[in-house]
């Protein structure tokens, strides 16, 4: 297969990666130990885009305080849909960024940073783009993470966690119904 | 707008080909500058003109080593000036010159060709009153990682950006994506024929 090829079926893992990263950041508290940045946080944000896996369907547009505990959300994914867009926060050693990830191509929009510490102009561009690179390269090892699992022969057992972590929304839903 | 101050929404490129070896800084000062936003006048036929301007002036075409060059990035913006004449302003002078013509002629009605040339004298008339829309999207270029990223995230603005990024630098821009993000994450080669391989999985419990 063709490179071209390659890029265009693989696209849907970056939804697959959204949904990973929203599972993660309710596991364990949201702690992931990364390979060369050590332990980040991660947080799912005021605003969630769901769409369905396959073919086309409604959008879950939500957003507000916690969208990610709602009973939408739970609904949403149970029905088979993942999210194509994520407002994250990620936190590394007292330092945080917040930023909307979308699903289709992986780019950061409306992305904040660390304040800038430094004075002088030229120190602040820089130190600017040393924080850009730092969350670009967090996300990087984040996405090799979701890769290995994704490849390794126990992803179907990763996916049964995913699995009883969706039906644990929808059963807490029943309860407090 | 982006690389010094406001928002970081940006796309990200990873740069395909070869560099050249030596005199690196000199050659990519003199592409630049061969590229650089050119002027927008009245007569000319096309209506909007791309190119590159200075990242700390968008008026300034006039590169230089030190205003291209920040350490091991290379810094500039994309610049796209565009003539923005209101349709119902150049309707309602246009008609309003064919109206004058008849009357000089003494016509009734004028041709298809005479109102094309009308409305065409009109627009350089009314371009002359006002000054081209000017719009500025910076691009950074770290050299040593070869990312670029490129601060607007409108497809009109990316095709623009690469079209004109190939043409200055001859390389390629590949967009980043999951498939592109495994390659220069370096991951194995048959992890990627694996990924290549892989099909969408379902999660919900509903769909087994």
């Amino acid at each position: 297969m063709d490179r071209l090829q390659n890029i265009e079926n693989t696209r849907f893992l970056g939804r697959e990666f959204l949904l990973w990263l929203w599972f993660t950041s309710e596991e364990n508290n949201g702690t992931v130990n990364l390979p060369t940045h050590g332990e980040v946080e991660l947080f799912l944000d005021d605003r969630i885009i769901l769409e369905p896996v396959h073919g086309d369907g409604n959008r879950h547009m939500l957003s507000g305080s916690e969208p990610a505990t709602s009973p939408e959300a739970a609904i949403a994914l149970h029905i088979n849909k993942i999210p194509s867009e994520l407002k994250l926060k990620l936190v590394q050693q007292a330092r945080a960024w917040a930023f909307t990830l979308k699903g289709d191509d992986l780019q950061l929009r409306s992305l904040r940073i660390p304040e800038v510490l430094s004075a002088a102009d030229d120190d602040r561009l820089y130190e600017r783009l040393y924080l850009l690179e730092e969350i670009e390269s967090m996300l990087k090892e984040l996405f090799t993470l979701f890769l290995e699992q994704r490849l390794d022969d126990d992803w179907g057992l990763r996916v049964g966690s995913i699995q009883n972590w969706i039906h644990e929304k929808n059963a807490e839903l029943s309860l407090s119904a | 707008m982006g690389v010094f101050s406001g928002t970081l929404s940006y796309a990200r490129y990873f740069v395909e080909g070869e560099l050249p070896d030596t005199s690196l800084r000199e050659t990519f000062l003199e592409r630049v500058q061969q590229y650089a936003t050119p002027e927008l006048t009245v007569e000319a036929e096309e209506e909007e003109v791309v190119g590159w301007s200075c990242v700390e002036g968008l008026l300034d075409t006039n590169f230089s080593i030190e205003k291209l060059f920040f350490n091991e990035y290379m810094i500039f913006s994309l610049r796209t000036d565009t003539w923005r004449i209101p349709s119902t302003l150049l309707k309602a002078y246009a008609q309003e010159a064919e109206l004058k013509i008849m009357q000089e002629k003494e016509k009734d009605k004028l041709s298809k060709q005479e109102k094309k040339e009308i409305r065409e004298v009109v627009k350089q008339q009314l371009k002359r009153k006002s000054l081209p829309s000017i719009s500025g999207y910076d691009v950074c270029w770290h050299l040593d990682q070869n990312i670029v990223r490129f601060w607007s995230l409108s497809s009109k603005k990316n095709e623009m950006f690469v079209d004109l990024f190939e043409k200055t630098f001859q390389v390629n821009l590949v967009p980043l994506s999951p498939y592109t993000w495994a390659e220069k994450a370096e991951v194995a080669e048959e992890d990627l024929e694996a990924m290549a391989q892989l099909e969408a999985q379902a999660f919900s419990p509903l769909s087994e």
